[in-house]
């Protein structure tokens, strides 16, 4: 059994031994690298009037975010690296999914959001790749009515058309909802949940938290793995003047969560002395990166929103 | 200790990398095509593609004018525990086949075989059955006469013939077509579905599961192993065009269900806490596939001649 394992672990090692993830991948041509675990280092704490700014700019931010883009990816490659010990509550494959998001806010009442999603599946009998690029506006066809359409194409498929909200709307209460990105309440939950919070060398707030865990994965064949599953979320705000007001106040810039899966032992049964890898191997991740923007957009030519081709 | 040690190359040198060829029956050349799939899916299933597959394959068997299925299992359970048998230890092997044409002058025929042979210690059972029915309809289209065929294993032949009357509109599926493709349609549920790159559609899956060390399998002598169990279903459609509404729809073309036992480790040990050895290659146990392929062109006529009649008493 002890050379069993040994003769497994040598061809993984010679793949994998002191990689980064980024050096392991079925995936032709996935060039992606994950920023990862790295995070902004913060080099001071906040001041108290830093701190104030930050608690004034929270009740202000969401009236200047005209839009944010996100990026997200992930990799699960517990397929191949694990083979037929893939584990119990895992499929047979190895997944990658690419998907980014554009939300911008018009100044006509008008919110549109694109998305991109580029998935691929891939083991010893299955290699699909397959995108899907979804638009969705959101308009008011009366002051006191909004519309929600969504237009989907599925790789080479002809664009559907179809309504997928609608309702009252009152100015007052229902702007943030359907043309707002949420900004405040996001930032004030990551800056509540941060366990580390201060300021970098660029004068940006920086909000960490990092949490990580052991477990023992449960493998086919009776057989289990010790991975570390490591959570890191950051979230960074800059001083931002807006051009209406002489009180700047800080606005999140970016935010980034990163989740990652690292193998850490070798492969092991029922009562055998599990042995812990030099290097962990990293199996499986994800990251996904927002960012926001009080570009001024304009109006939106609600004519060229389409019409609905499906009821 | 060293009584696994020792049983451990004993195991191998029979059985490492054993398979239909080299099973313990001599005539034995059947060749499993395993559990790998036969076709790989290279694209997902286009919606356009999903709608006509939706609106068409629940009467698609209409258009399969015979389907064959053929099973073979195989079981070394004497073989691969050569040192933990008992008198009641076997080996077996199960050769079915199954067919139904349908004629163009209103007969439909169905044909099944079954082979079994058992080796116990010193002991060769083998026994063959086959049971065969013939349809044909009378020119009035009223009425059916239905002739069976049956060798049973004590190898005793009865020919037997009735007639029961015969509506069209509600008794052509049960006596002329194949009912297959809504069962296996059900089975494929769940599994993964896409294209392959001869535009079949694909439905595939795989399952695995492995006997927990405290419920092991039980060799002859009591002796405990770990077993796993791997299924592979594997169905594939093709896309025709009908002849009189020009309309596309989509058939089985093929289905193929394959399932294998590999013994995963040496005798379980019967000291606590001691691990279970695992063998660096599994060791085949036993397997089942099942094939199914269709077939859409005219059969021409049936020769009436060809239907045995029953013996006269």
């Amino acid at each position: 059994m002890k050379k069993t394992k040994l003769l497994l672990l040598i061809p993984i090692a010679s793949l994998l031994a002191g990689c980064v993830v980024t050096d392991y991948s079925p995936f032709k041509e996935d060039d992606y690298v994950p920023i990862g675990y790295q995070t902004e280092s913060i080099t001071r704490v906040m001041t108290s009037d830093e701190r104030g700014i930050l608690e004034d700019g929270l009740l202000r931010m969401d009236d200047y975010v005209t839009g944010m883009k996100s990026t997200n990816e992930e990799r699960y490659y517990l397929h191949s690296y694990f083979g037929k010990n893939t584990p119990t509550d895992y499929e047979d494959v190895d997944s990658s999914l690419s998907s980014s998001l554009e939300a911008k806010t018009y100044n006509n009442n008008v919110k549109v959001v694109r998305e991109n999603e580029k998935e691929s599946f891939m083991n010893d009998y299955a290699d699909v790749d397959s995108e899907e690029e979804e638009y969705k506006w959101t308009f008011l066809p009366t002051p006191e009515t909004y519309e929600t359409r969504r237009s989907m194409a599925r790789d080479s498929e002809d664009v559907a058309v179809t309504m997928i909200d609608t309702g009252a709307y009152v100015a007052a209460t229902d702007y943030q909802t359907r043309f707002g990105h949420n900004v405040a309440e996001t930032a004030d939950s990551l800056i509540d949940d941060s366990d580390l919070i201060g300021m970098n060398d660029d004068e940006m707030i920086i909000g960490i938290k990092r949490t990580s865990a052991s477990a023992i994965l449960e493998l086919r064949r009776n057989s289990y793995v010790y991975a570390l599953t490591n959570r890191v979320v950051e979230i960074k705000l800059s001083l931002y003047e807006p051009e209406d007001d002489s009180n700047p106040f800080y606005l999140p810039v970016q935010v980034r969560e990163y989740l990652e899966m690292r193998v850490i032992s070798e492969i092991f049964v029922g009562n055998e002395l599990a042995k812990y890898l030099d290097t962990p191997i990293i199996i499986a991740y994800q990251e996904e990166i927002v960012e926001y923007l009080t570009t001024d957009n304009g109006d939106y030519d609600i004519a060229s929103i389409p019409e609905v081709d499906i009821v | 200790m060293k009584r696994k040690l020792l049983f451990l190359p004993l195991l191998s040198v029979f059985v490492v990398g054993c398979n239909g060829q080299n099973a313990p029956f001599s005539d034995d050349e059947y060749k499993p095509k395993g559990i790998m799939p036969t076709h790989k899916i290279v694209d997902a299933l286009p919606s356009e593609e999903e709608d006509i597959f939706d609106n068409t394959i629940e009467d698609s068997d209409a258009y399969l004018t015979a389907v064959t299925s053929t099973n073979e299992s195989r079981f070394y359970g004497k073989k691969v525990f050569a040192d933990h048998s008992s008198v009641e230890s076997y080996d077996e092997r199960i050769s079915q086949t199954a067919t139904f044409a349908r004629y163009e002058n209103g007969i439909s025929v169905n044909k099944n075989r079954t082979q079994k042979s058992r080796v116990y210690e010193g002991t060769l059972i083998e026994n063959e059955t086959k049971q065969d029915t013939y349809r044909v309809l009378n020119e009035t289209e009223d009425e059916i006469e239905i002739t069976t065929d049956v060798t049973g294993y004590d190898g005793k032949n009865d020919v037997e013939t009735s007639t029961a009357s015969y509506n069209p509109l509600s008794d052509y599926e049960v006596y002329f077509q194949a009912n297959v493709t809504d069962l296996i349609v059900l089975m494929a549920s769940g599994g993964m579905i896409g294209l392959t790159k001869d535009k079949m559609i694909a439905m595939q899956d795989k399952d695995t599961s492995t006997t927990p060390p405290n419920a092991p399998y039980i060799a002859g002598d009591g002796a405990g192993f770990i077993v796993e169990t791997n299924q592979m279903f594997e169905a594939y459609f093709s896309k025709k065009v009908d002849n009189e509404t020009e309309e596309e729809y989509y058939h089985l073309s093929s289905f193929r269900l394959y399932t294998e036992y590999l013994v995963l480790s040496e005798e379980i040990p019967n000291i606590v806490d001691e691990p279970i050895v695992y063998l660096e290659k599994p060791v085949l146990l036993g397997y089942e596939e099942t094939i199914f392929t269709t077939k859409l062109t005219s059969n021409g006529n049936f020769k009436t001649s060809d239907i045995p009649q029953p013996a006269e008493i």
